[in-house]
């Protein structure tokens, strides 16, 4: 039941910090660059910070250093909530939809290359904890 | 766009809390039909192909815009698909799959997640429109 809970609790909280944080991160990129184009930064950003932190708690926790119930909490709830496949797949379907191919190349491969990546540093600093 | 929703990161919470229980279902039952070492992660793929339709039909209905169209797209939307769908998972299956010497598998997840996802996408969009022109 705690688990039921901490879970709704965590993904509305992930749910939060991706639409408040990302947008903040959204619209901060897009205007230094100042790029008329509107790049998914936002979603890019947490999608790369969530894969970071699922796999250091991915990590740790086959490890036994933390404990399933906290795996679950920030893992399952906070890292899956906080990034999304959905809003992904829109952003590549409205740049292949409007022709934007080089946007729609560019979004794939940097979404794929920092959640890869991130997850393989989480998981590589769960290894170096004592 | 302007927002006519009052409090929507209430219905983001609201939704968000949703996703990721239904999220959490529909691993946990995947797991007891699937054999616990199925190889290919299906509850994550069904879970990012559903998300992504829905958010697609969504977004397509949400265009008429008002109060209606904003809950839509923050609570069903932004809220619920949102944390439904999970790109974290997916980078975490691809990574254990390609440690376990299945890269073919995990390039056939990646691969077959985005070609589908997108598919499902339009899908979902063509829905919401021809429903939205039904019903002036």
């Amino acid at each position: 039941m705690i688990e039921i809970l901490l879970i709704a609790l965590m993904g509305s909280i992930g749910a939060l910090v991706r639409y408040h944080f990302g947008g903040f991160v959204h619209t901060n990129a897009n205007r230094t660059l100042a790029s008329e184009a509107e790049f998914p930064f936002g979603t890019l950003f947490v999608n790369a910070l969530g894969s970071l932190v699922l796999g250091l708690l991915a990590g740790l926790c086959s490890r036994e250093i933390i404990p399933q119930i906290s795996y679950l909490a920030l893992g399952v709830g906070f890292c899956g909530s906080l990034t999304t496949f959905s809003t992904l797949a829109v952003d590549l379907q409205r740049f292949l939809r409007d022709g934007r191919f080089s946007f729609f190349a560019l979004y794939l491969l940097a979404s794929a290359a920092s959640g890869l990546g991130a997850t393989v540093i989480g998981l590589a600093a769960a290894r170096i904890v004592r | 766009m302007k927002n006519s929703l009052r409090y929507p990161s209430l219905w983001i919470a609201i939704g968000g809390a949703l996703g990721a229980l239904s999220r959490h279902g529909v691993d946990l039952t995947a797991a007891s039909l699937l054999h616990k070492d199925a190889g290919f992660p299906w509850a994550t793929f069904a879970i990012n192909l559903s998300g992504a339709f829905f958010l697609g039909w969504i977004l397509a209905r949400a265009e008429t815009g008002g109060a209606a169209g904003d809950w839509l797209r923050f609570f069903a939307g932004t809220g619920f698909c949102g944390a439904f769908t999970t790109f974290s998972s997916m980078n975490l299956q691809m990574v254990q799959l390609m440690q376990s010497g299945s890269s073919t598998l995990a390039l056939v997840y990646f691969v077959a997640s985005f070609v589908c996802g997108i598919a499902v996408v339009s899908a979902g969009a063509r829905l919401g429109m021809e429903k939205r022109a039904a019903q002036p």
